[in-house]
């Protein structure tokens, strides 16, 4: 082979990874796409730090990136014009399967894998996979997402001594976790133990301090605000004001979600 | 009888690419941008791999030496290819309109080879010594594998060469990377011998001192 070929080659290969690494990245988009329209229909509210991205651009993309390197990654289960949560949940794992194909079992892969069984009702199964990650390696970033989203997991489950327990190790780990701190409260809340929830409620009110998305956290409060009260039996204003820093009470008030 | 170049890039972009002539000469820079510009449209409309390979084809020993160029004047202790590879990289999954910038694709390219040099300067200098890249690191701060005090030299040597000033830089490339005897770094720099000779000596002594500082762990 000469020093042409050989250059040539070597960029033919160099560009090919470029393009798996970026369908790799397109495949998790899609997963957490896929995940947010299987979740829409269930009763529980999940929070993204980033919004998912649209499926029309998403799927354009990912078809020209399948093209360019001659990837077999199927997306047509989902339509496009009325995406149902049984196809999106079906993309969603094939596009995790192909992601970890690419990437191994990364961490952002066994999340979305666990909160995508979570969406599709295997509630127990995603937790059990939640807990199987904190078995591994883990930044503290993927820590503390992990035990958030395997508190809310319990919590569907009715776990909530344990949600409890889990709450109080993050805060330990992680004093500004807020929706760590969040789930605590709540499950303190299904278990009336108002003395405790009254221990924690400053140091969830302290995270709220300069948040980046006050008007989310002041409707979350808002909106769980009259449940709380009715089970620890006090009263709802009461609860705003002890939940929210003074900034966010008055956003609060109105409801703003 | 082969197919010639020039047939197999007017079949994959399916357009009459320089109708006047019978085959593309490379040492052209006209016939290059033609063809490369078709290929890079082509490719970038329908995702045709095969416009890829012909492109990588027909510009690589050309991109090649334009990194060279530029890296040459951006002073930069990098190879070429590794800028080229990243061109490339870059193009495959560039999901982006094929319009053109209003320049010739030589000149764009050039143009963004240079814009990356200099993203790799700055990144380069800004490093810091004590954080070597490939180490293992954990969660609370352990590094699993040792760094070696030799190592760590090569790397507080690459780091602080892309701190100095860009005449040192320039300099100290041609004659570690390029070889260039002080003769051909004189006329490559159009300088005397004597100046070339002292800005030599300076650049060595100023990298040498600042190495020695980081090492120390002070600031250069």
């Amino acid at each position: 082979m000469t020093s042409h070929q050989a250059m040539v080659e070597k960029l033919l290969r160099a560009g090919q990874a470029a393009g798996q690494d970026k369908l790799a990245q397109q495949a998790y988009q899609m997963a957490r796409t896929c995940l947010s329209i299987a979740d829409s229909g269930t009763a529980g509210k999940m929070r993204w730090l980033e919004d998912p991205r649209d499926v029309t651009s998403l799927r354009d993309e990912m078809g020209r990136m399948n093209a360019r390197t001659g990837s077999t990654l199927q997306l047509d289960p989902l339509p496009l014009a009325n995406p149902t949560a049984s196809s999106a949940v079906e993309v969603g794992h094939a596009c995790l399967d192909f992601g970890e194909g690419l990437e191994g079992s990364t961490s952002r892969l066994q999340a979305a894998r666990a909160l995508l069984m979570k969406a599709e009702g295997s509630v127990e199964e995603g937790a059990d996979r939640l807990l199987a990650m904190l078995n591994g390696p883990l930044t503290k970033t993927w820590y503390q997402f992990t035990q958030e989203n395997r508190q809310y997991a319990l919590l569907q489950l009715g776990h909530y001594e344990l949600v409890a327990e889990i709450g109080r190790g993050l805060l330990k780990f992680e004093p500004m976790a807020s929706l760590g701190s969040f789930n605590l409260l709540t499950a303190l809340s299904w278990m009336g133990q108002d003395a405790e929830f009254e221990r924690s409620v400053d140091a969830f009110r302290a995270s709220l301090v300069g948040v980046s998305d006050p008007g989310h956290w002041s409707g979350l409060v808002a909106d769980e605000a009259e449940w709380f009260a009715e089970q620890l039996g006090r009263d709802p204003d009461d609860i705003m004001k002890r939940m929210l820093p003074p900034g966010l009470l008055d956003a609060g008030s109105g409801g703003a979600a | 009888m082969p197919e010639s170049f020039l047939e197999r890039v007017r079949k994959a972009v399916g357009a009459p690419v320089l109708p006047d002539v019978s085959e593309i000469d490379r040492d052209n820079d006209l016939h290059v941008d033609w063809a490369a510009s078709a290929l890079v449209q082509h490719f970038k409309e329908t995702d045709d791999i095969e416009a890829y390979r012909l492109l990588v084809d027909l510009t690589v020993e050309r991109l090649t030496e334009l990194a060279e160029r530029v890296l040459q004047e951006e002073g930069l202790a990098e190879s070429a290819d590794e800028l080229v590879v990243n061109y490339f990289e870059s193009l495959f999954v560039d999901l982006g309109s094929s319009r053109s910038e209003g320049s010739t694709y030589l000149g764009q390219t050039a143009e963004k080879l240079r814009v990356d040099a200099e993203i790799r300067v700055r990144d380069i200098a800004m490093s810091g010594v004590s954080d070597p890249e490939g180490a293992v690191m954990w969660d609370d701060g352990r590094v699993a594998t040792p760094v070696k005090e030799a190592d760590l030299r090569t790397r507080a040597t690459r780091i602080c060469f892309h701190r100095l000033d860009l005449s040192y830089r320039r300099v100290l490339r041609a004659k570690e990377i390029q070889g260039l005897s002080t003769a051909e770094i004189a006329d490559q720099m159009s300088l005397p011998l004597d100046e070339t000779k002292a800005l030599l000596h300076e650049a060595e002594l100023r990298l040498a001192e600042i190495v020695e500082e980081e090492m120390k762990g002070g600031v250069s």
